[in-house]
This record gives C-alpha cells, structure tokens and sequence, in this order.
C-alpha cells in the first residue's frame, strides 16, 4: 500500500538538489495530501455550504469565499515552510485536542449563521452583505495549521530544507497551493451550481443544506475531539 | 520431593499461578504507522485501539508517526493491534515490543 510517508521517502534522494523535479513532487504531494486526508471530505462539504450561503445572499460572493479559503491554507504553510523547523508543536497531542475543538466550533458558529439566514428577509440579508472573506480566510489558516503540518514537515525533511528557509518556503507554496486546489473547486463547482439553480426559488433550500453540511463538521470534529480527551 | 514432583507434572495450582501471571501481565509494543496527516487520524486510531478488549492505554504520536499501546497479553495480540490500525486505513508496521510486569 503506497502512503504519502512512502511517496516522499520514495524521491530522498532528489528532493534535496532543489531542482524543478523537486517541486513537482511538491505539488503532487500537496494533492495526495488532500486525496489521503479524512478531513478534506466533511470541510470541502462545509466549505461548499459556506459558499452556498454566501451565494444565496450576493451573486459571485461564492468565488471570493472560495479563494479566501484557499489563500488562508496557501498564507499558513507558506509561512511554516519558513518556520520549517519549529513544526514539531502543531504535531503534539494536546495541540491535537485544542485544534479539533477549535474546529468543532467554528463549524458549529458558521452551522448557525446558515440556519439563522433562513429567518432573515431577502432585504435583510442583502443589508448584511458580509461576504465573510475573513471569517472564512481564518477557517482556512486554521483548518491547514492541523491537517497539513505532519505531510508538510515529512515533505520538508525528506528535502532537506529545514536548513534553507528560503528553499523550505518555496516548497511549501507549491504544496500548499495544491493542498488547498480541491476546496477552490468545491466552492467554485458550488458556487455555479447555486447560480444555476435559480437561487430565489431554492434560497431556503440551499440554506438548510449549506447549514446541515455545516453541522456535520462541527460533529466530526467534536467527535475527534471526544477521543483525544 | 513430592511437592517438586507435582511441579514437575504441570499441577493445577502452577497453572493457575501461571495463568494469573499472564493476566496481570502488561506488554507495551510501539507501532510505526504510516499515512497519518492531522489530528482527526490521530483520534481514528486512539479510539480504535482503545476499543480492543484488553488495550489499558494508548498514546498515538503524529510527529513521530507511532502509537505506544499497553495491553494485556492474555487478552490480545499484538497482530490484532496492527490489523486495527490497517483496517482504518494506515499502515501499521510490526511493532517492537518491551514487557512490563504487574
């Protein structure tokens, strides 16, 4: 059975020379992460629920919040290739718990947005007119800082990089640019599924959706945190 | 003489002093896993090991990619303990045991 522990080791001798080679492997790492990961399934679901919401409310908010989310997992492991070899505390188990929990949370607060915006008027929710680019740049920040720092420490290792900040930083772009390509997508896919669907007619629809997906999160990682306890 | 005799032929009080060894008996095996990303696989394998009749405890490390399991012996095996593990999807390696008495 081939892991991505097994992929990386599998280009040791190369991935230390800095060539362009060295960055394809980057960026096929960065993709195998996101395919191997458990949780790029339930926060690509959450992640289209937020962009469903987010599209209910203002036409074209959908490709923001998507992009948002994805520069947030970009910015994260852009900055820890430079801090390559102070990795070692996301990995412990007590940052395990208080991630999970962090996570559990958010999910359940953005769960609530999307249930609340069901008892707004149309007006009301066009005044808020908060596309939640922040909200939603800090969801990815935060989502990567727990999910992507064990592959991106192994990449980095394997390379040699945690001497060569500048090398361990260009790497980690490169895999953090594809770790987050699939929740660019899912948004986008879903952001043009709900423009297609003829977003007044299904507005509460979408947003009862958006907000379960939501929901379903925030529970897979309550129960995360549940059995780290 | 007659006592060294009865030990000679297995007596039933050796076998319960032996069987009771065995039961209080903890080992610890250190089990290499490959394929963990996050805190979420973390809490996969946690809970499938500690859901194994005779697992005590279990610390799982994602920077050094192992879980550390006390378990009684009499209970489980430490192949069951890996076959959980690749079950879930991670691959778990044959594990380097140590022995602890109780």
């Amino acid at each position: 059975m081939m892991t991505l522990d097994s992929f990386l080791n599998g280009f040791a001798s190369s991935l230390p020379n800095g060539s362009f080679w060295a960055f394809g492997v980057a960026v096929i790492a960065g993709i195998l992460s996101s395919a191997v990961c458990p949780c790029t399934l339930p926060v690509g679901l959450g992640m289209a629920g937020v962009v469903g919401v987010s599209e209910s409310q203002s036409r074209r908010n959908g490709f923001l919040i998507a992009a948002s989310f994805f520069t947030g997992i970009v910015v994260n492991l852009t900055i820890l290739g430079a801090l390559s070899g102070r990795l070692g505390a996301f990995l412990t188990e007590s940052f395990g718990r208080y991630w999970t929990l962090a996570m559990a949370l958010i999910s359940l607060a953005a769960a609530i947005l999307a249930f609340r915006g069901l008892r707004l008027k149309v007006y009301q929710l066009t005044t808020l007119r908060k596309p939640g680019l922040i909200e939603t740049f800090s969801y990815g920040f935060i989502f990567s800082l727990g999910t992507s720092v064990a592959p991106l420490l192994l990449l980095l290792t394997v390379a040699a990089a945690q001497a060569r900040p500048e090398y361990g930083l260009a790497l980690a772009f490169a895999f953090g640019v594809n770790r987050g390509l699939p929740f660019l997508f899912a948004g986008i896919f879903a952001g043009a599924v709900m423009r297609l669907a003829h977003i007044g007619t299904w507005r509460r629809t979408i947003q009862v959706i958006s907000g379960c997906a939501l929901l379903f999160v925030s529970v897979y990682y309550a129960r995360a945190f549940a059995a780290l306890l | 003489m007659r006592a060294s005799r009865e030990a000679h032929e297995g007596s039933p009080q050796a076998s319960q002093v032996e069987t009771a060894a065995k039961i209080t008996q903890a080992k610890t095996v250190t089990i290499p896993i490959e394929g963990m990303t996050c805190a979420a696989c973390v809490a996969s394998v946690k809970k499938a090991l500690k859901a194994i009749d005779g697992v005590t405890t279990t610390e799982v490390s994602l920077e050094h990619r192992n879980a550390r399991v006390h378990y009684l012996e009499a209970k489980v095996l430490h192949q069951r303990l890996v076959a959980a593990i690749n079950d879930l999807g991670y691959k778990a390696e044959t594990p380097q045991t140590s022995m602890e008495s109780k």
